[in-house]
């Protein structure tokens, strides 16, 4: 897989990564928490002196009520400023639970669009956006389950948190595929109610059936009606930056090399047809994401 | 905080599918040691009736399975038989502590080397095989903090079978044939980067070979 981004990544114009699976974590609080494990350091920065590397973190658990991790945030912050990151982003979600001792669910869970989970990450969020040049984003959940009497519609939520704490979309359009086809509402509905100026970024990525539910496995190519989301998508996200193609790394030999850079060079081709932002660069694949985001 | 409860409830539920299967039934009293609201009390019931609720447990055990089958692929072709049971029994006891999932792979470890030590996994071929995985983590862990691309780490490992007919088919993920005869191999297992080679050291007047690992 590394050879692979090493010989293709003149065909990105970014590189999307998951900086938690290139460093070792010990416990809150540890001495010298962190550790960042030589190899994919250098990869990082060598990859950094060609092209953007954005960092699109799993560990932050940005929505766990009993935890806000500074440590994590200043170690991802830390790492965004050393490879020069445009922008960082995670997930709308939660796993981290406890005080003391730390329970992960192994699964990002949604949160409830409620004001109480509004108010709650408008501080969080900020401690992101202080950084000048340096966009934070949140990325629309997955989600198998629905809650009862929210507040809020997804949308509703995701444009009023923008509004108030100054963070970025991360428009996850394989998410938004799964959701819709597992709870049977209009995505165009969706994406004419989101206010598309705040999307930064596009996921776009494959998936599987199982158990009578579409699921957001990052196997394969792009499904069609994806393709067709994003070609809605893209002449009206004014602000758009990138298109980024996921796959988990156990698709790589389904996909094959040429299979992968086929994908962005299809995503690459919509943008420049169809983009409506001057600034908008394409896209990159090198996402390589573990299990629960 | 009463927010905070309510996501300690959903994680536990979703982390223990038989709980979550009982509040369904009607067992309410799987939310007993959760002081929750009413509407936070009726959502947790309104989720776990919901059929995604059952995906969200698949998916979590799938990500945890997927930490120690990454380590231990060989040695859970091995335990197909009884793996279900032995990650029910692992993980009624075992939360995972981070988002690395860090934890899985040395809980799984040590719950076979407890039963395998108690004569309840009597698995053909099994100790030998878990010995050499227990052998390649550490390596590959020792390999993650160690500069260098040309980096090069080695372990002693006995096989009791020979690695020639054992490794291959199970580097496949398929068993290895039943009955080899037994025997005593002394192999080194050297890692290069990220490639394994194991060397079966030479028998008496005979030169050493590398197999696959």
């Amino acid at each position: 897989m590394r050879s692979f981004v090493e010989r293709s990544l003149h065909r990105l114009d970014y590189m999307a990564v998951i900086p938690d699976r290139g460093w070792i974590d010990r416990v809150p609080g540890a001495p010298q928490r962190f550790q960042m494990l030589p190899g994919a350091a250098a990869f990082l920065e060598e990859a950094a002196c060609e092209r953007p590397v954005v960092l699109h973190g799993i560990g932050l658990s940005i929505c766990s009520a009993e935890i806000f991790d500074e440590e994590y945030a200043r170690n991802l912050a830390g790492w965004a400023d050393r490879l020069n990151s445009p922008w960082i982003s995670d997930h709308l979600s939660f796993s981290r639970v406890g005080t003391g001792h730390e329970v992960n669910a192994a699964i990002t869970l949604p949160v409830p669009y409620d004001r109480e989970v509004l108010d709650l990450l408008i501080p969080r969020v900020r401690f992101f956006t202080g950084t000048p040049g340096r966009a934070f984003l949140l990325e629309n959940n997955v989600y198998y389950f629905r809650y009862p009497g929210q507040d809020f519609t997804e949308e509703e939520f995701l444009n009023a948190l923008c509004r108030r704490s100054g963070c970025g979309v991360l428009l996850d359009l394989h998410n938004l595929y799964t959701n819709s086809v597992n709870h049977g509402f209009s995505a165009t509905d969706y994406l004419n109610n989101l206010d598309l100026a705040h999307v930064s970024e596009i996921h776009i990525a494959g998936g599987v059936s199982m158990m009578g539910f579409h699921t957001d496995s990052h196997t394969g190519p792009v499904l069609e009606a994806v393709w067709r989301l994003l070609e809605y998508t893209v002449p009206l996200a004014k602000n758009l930056r990138g298109v980024t193609f996921e796959f988990h790394e156990s698709s790589f030999g389904l996909l094959g090399e040429s299979g992968i850079l086929e994908q962005i060079d299809r995503a690459r081709s919509i943008v420049n047809r169809l983009g409506a932002s001057a600034n908008a660069v394409s896209h990159v694949a090198g996402n390589i994401s573990a299990g629960p985001c | 905080m009463s927010l905070g409860t309510f996501q300690r409830a959903l994680v536990d539920l979703t982390l223990a599918p038989r709980k979550a299967r009982a509040l369904r039934d009607g067992d309410e009293s799987a939310l007993a040691d959760y002081p929750l609201t009413g509407r936070e009390r009726d959502r947790i019931l309104d989720i776990v009736r919901q059929p995604g609720m059952s995906v969200n447990c698949s998916l979590a055990r799938g990500n945890r399975f997927e930490v120690i089958a990454e380590t231990f692929p060989m040695t859970c072709v091995l335990l197909e038989p009884v793996l279900r049971e032995l990650l029910d029994e692992l993980w009624q006891d075992y939360l995972p502590a981070n988002y690395q999932l860090t934890g899985e792979e040395t809980a799984f470890a040590a719950i076979v080397r407890r039963k395998t030590a108690a004569g309840e996994l009597p698995i053909e071929y099994l100790d030998e095989i878990f010995a050499y995985e227990v052998a390649c983590r550490e390596m590959t862990q020792r390999m993650r903090i160690q500069p260098g691309p040309d980096a090069m780490i080695e372990a002693a490992v006995e096989f009791q079978h020979s690695p020639d007919e054992l490794l291959p088919p199970l580097s496949r993920l398929t068993a290895p044939p039943a009955g080899l005869p037994r025997g005593s191999y002394p192999a080194r297992v050297i890692l290069r980067g990220e490639r394994f080679e194991v060397e079966i050291l030479p028998a008496p007047g005979t030169s050493a070979r590398h197999s696959t690992g």
